[in-house]
């Protein structure tokens, strides 16, 4: 209300002041210049306090005017030949009224609009600063190292756990590049790709390298900013010695399954072997005793000597053989016939089956295709289902314990089956035989099939099992033959 | 020289078998080789003469230490010499407390075998001339009459002619008629040879003769 009054005074005020002027300085006789005041009374007053003040100044005005300035002087009488002159009066206090009211309107608008405007400005500021202050959290306490870059690599922000992580300052950092911190093992094609980024070694401060997957991506340039890209930097050694401790303890594994193999195998190699040495001695001490006779018997004693002289080399081929399933020093993958594989294997395990009374059936194809691989390896995998087989078998009545190896040609690939009727398959779905340390076997390890599979697929071939009817298990791999793109296998998969 | 004795290999390996004929004929044995203890038995049974059995462990089919089961089993008890080509301690403890002459591991000493050999064809003609004597005893025994297998009977306990006499329900003079002819029967120099005899035949002291008459 105090408000509005004063906007009305401001009214009063200005033609007071307007008044006061003309009559102070005597202008009051000059009727063209007196009401001139008046009009910028009326002006300042719509300006200043609005249109109803200055619709009252217009009044006041043309009462002043008519009063002081419009003859008669000092009077309200309006004579018929000053109307024109009054009209004309009022008609420039109204159109005064209306510039100034309208130039009024639109400084206010205009200043409306200015104080919206900041207004406005100040609240996207502090949403800006939230959300600067949220973006920046994030990047300062992230567990992930962060690091903003150039394009170029070069660092411009490092977040805390990148810092931590590498043992660098941030200042440190960015004097540097992402390309300055990969280790110089980097690039040796150990790091590979995973969905989301790179693995590779970074070099940190004190010169040991950190396993880490980064992740680098663009941001592109935008008004303000030139493009950037921000790198995402995860530690992950951890893991990757899990997975170290892991492969090197599956090797190890395989490489006492492959001592336990060994074992049972050196058994039937002396027996093989020292049969034909018995054969030999013996052989000896009957020459010996037939030609220390009384009467010396050359005919028998030549004839002890030519048995001494086959059963050597008897013996010596035997080594030879075995030298040639045994070797460890790893052949080079070469194309293979899987039945001389199998023949060879033969007489190493004839005596691990004549001790289990196992009668082992050999239906080898004629005519397979070849298969590229490495030979010990693949005698490996046989022997051990062989050896599995006659696991197999211990229950069962000795008549029937028979167990075939076939080979056959099946489309493009040569299977290889082992048959046994034994005990069968565990009633779980088959693929689970073939995982790292399942067994069923009281003293097994549960690895010897796992190791057989990872075997077969490395010569790019797949391993199976199936039961048999009524009785028994066929444990079966299929090679790809060499003419159809059989692939070498990869040597450090091989070692495993 | 020649050695009376035949020798009955069986092993599963030509070389091994082969050898060993030609070693054991230079000593003059009289060999048979077999592959199989299946091969052995179409034999039917073991020769006349004193034998011996080699025999080795691991065979296809029926094992060595099975096979001398069966024989223990069947009580044909030839010698029996194992020879392996990895014998283990348990196996071998195995195979001589079931009887088993000797245990050798190949390849062993031609001395080793033959001393073996020796032993268990010793053990053989004395286990042969044993039988040969108890058939000849029981053939005595079966020629008693009943009355004087009982009298026998009650002479070996040790009982006087009067208390057989009376166990037996008999006269005194019978029972003395019915001893001469045991004694003589039996070829006995004395009651304590006669005694022995009955041992060997298997009549004991817990005669049923005896319970019978102590019932009375």
């Amino acid at each position: 209300m105090t408000h509005l009054a004063a906007r009305y005074s401001v009214s009063i005020f200005a033609v007071g002041l307007a008044l006061a002027v003309g009559l102070l300085f005597g202008l009051d006789f000059d009727v063209r210049l007196g009401p001139l005041l008046f009009i910028c009374a009326v002006m300042l007053t719509a300006w200043f306090a609005g249109p109803g003040p200055g619709v009252l100044a217009v009044v006041f005005s043309s009462l002043a005017v008519l009063y002081f300035w419009t003859p008669p002087v000092y009077s309200f009488v309006l004579l018929p030949e000053s109307i024109p002159v009054m009209i004309a009066f009022v008609a420039s206090g109204l159109a005064g009224l209306a510039l100034s009211l309208q130039r009024r309107k639109r400084a206010l608008q205009a200043e409306e609009n200015r104080t919206n405007l900041e207004h406005r400005v100040a609240e996207r500021t502090a949403q800006l600063r939230v959300s600067e202050e949220r973006w920046r959290n994030l990047f300062e306490t992230s567990s992930v190292g962060i690091a903003i870059t150039e394009p170029d690599g070069r660092i411009l922000r490092a977040n805390e756990a990148l810092q931590t992580m590498l043992g660098y300052g941030e200042s440190d950092l960015r004097l540097l590049t992402l390309t300055d911190l990969m280790a110089s093992g980097a690039g040796t094609g150990e790091e590979r790709s995973r969905e989301g980024g790179l693995e590779l070694p970074l070099r940190r401060a004190d010169g040991h390298n950190l396993w880490v997957s980064l992740s680098v991506s663009l941001i592109p340039a935008s008004d303000a900013s030139p493009p950037l890209a921000s790198a995402v930097v995860v530690d992950i050694s951890a893991r990757r010695r899990a997975i170290e401790d892991w492969r090197k303890g599956q090797s190890e594994v395989a490489r006492a399954t492959r001592l336990t193999t060994m074992g049972v195998l050196a058994a039937s190699i002396a027996h093989e072997v020292n049969q034909p040495l018995s054969g030999v001695v013996t052989n000896g001490q009957a020459a010996d005793r037939w030609l220390a006779a009384d009467k010396p018997d050359i005919q028998e004693a030549r004839a002890a000597l030519s048995r001494i002289v086959r059963d050597g080399n008897r013996a010596a081929e035997i080594i030879k053989s075995i030298r040639n399933v045994l070797d460890p020093v790893g052949e080079e993958p070469r194309p293979l016939a899987v039945n001389q594989v199998i023949e060879r294997l033969v007489p190493l395990v004839e005596n691990e089956l004549a001790a289990h009374s196992i009668r082992l059936v050999l239906d080898l194809a004629k005519g397979l295709p070849q298969v590229i691989g490495d030979a010990v390896q693949l005698q490996q995998v046989v022997l051990n289902l062989i050896l599995n087989a006659i696991d197999a078998m211990r229950g069962t009545l000795e008549s029937e314990r028979v167990m075939a190896v076939r080979t056959a040609k099946a489309g493009g690939d040569v299977v290889v089956s082992v048959e046994d009727h034994g005990t069968g398959l565990p009633d779980i779905p088959h693929d689970r035989l073939f995982e790292p340390f399942f067994t069923t076997k009281a003293e097994g390890m549960g690895v010897g099939l796992a190791i057989c599979r990872t075997v077969v697929e490395s010569h790019g071939g797949r391993l199976w099992a199936e039961p048999l009817a009524p009785r028994g298990a066929k444990f079966a791999f299929a090679l790809p033959a060499a003419d159809q793109g059989g692939t070498l296998p990869k040597k450090k998969e091989a070692e495993q | 020289m020649t050695q009376t004795g035949t020798i009955l290999v069986v092993d599963d390996d030509e070389a091994v078998r082969e050898a060993l004929q030609s070693l054991l004929r230079s000593v003059g044995f009289a060999v048979e080789l077999y592959g199989s203890v299946a091969e052995f038995m179409q034999r039917g049974g073991l020769p006349e003469t004193p034998c011996c059995l080699v025999l080795d462990i691991r065979l296809p089919g029926m094992s060595g230490l099975d096979f001398q089961n069966e024989l223990t089993r069947q009580k044909i008890a030839p010698p029996i010499i194992f020879i392996t080509g990895h014998g283990d301690i348990p196996m071998s403890v195995r195979a001589m407390k079931a009887g088993a002459i000797e245990f050798l591991t190949k390849p062993f000493r031609d001395q080793d075998l033959l001393d073996a050999i020796h032993a268990g064809l010793e053990a053989d003609r004395k286990r042969r001339e044993e039988s040969r004597d108890l058939a000849d005893l029981e053939g005595r025994y079966a020629a008693l009459s009943v009355r004087e297998q009982e009298v026998m009977g009650q002479v070996v306990t040790g009982l006087m002619n009067k208390q057989i006499a009376v166990n037996l329900g008999i006269a005194e003079i019978t029972v003395k008629v019915h001893r001469g002819q045991v004694m003589r029967k039996m070829n006995a120099q004395s009651v304590v040879d006669l005694a022995r005899m009955a041992d060997r035949l298997g009549i004991s002291s817990g005669d049923p003769h005896l319970t019978r008459a102590s019932a009375r």
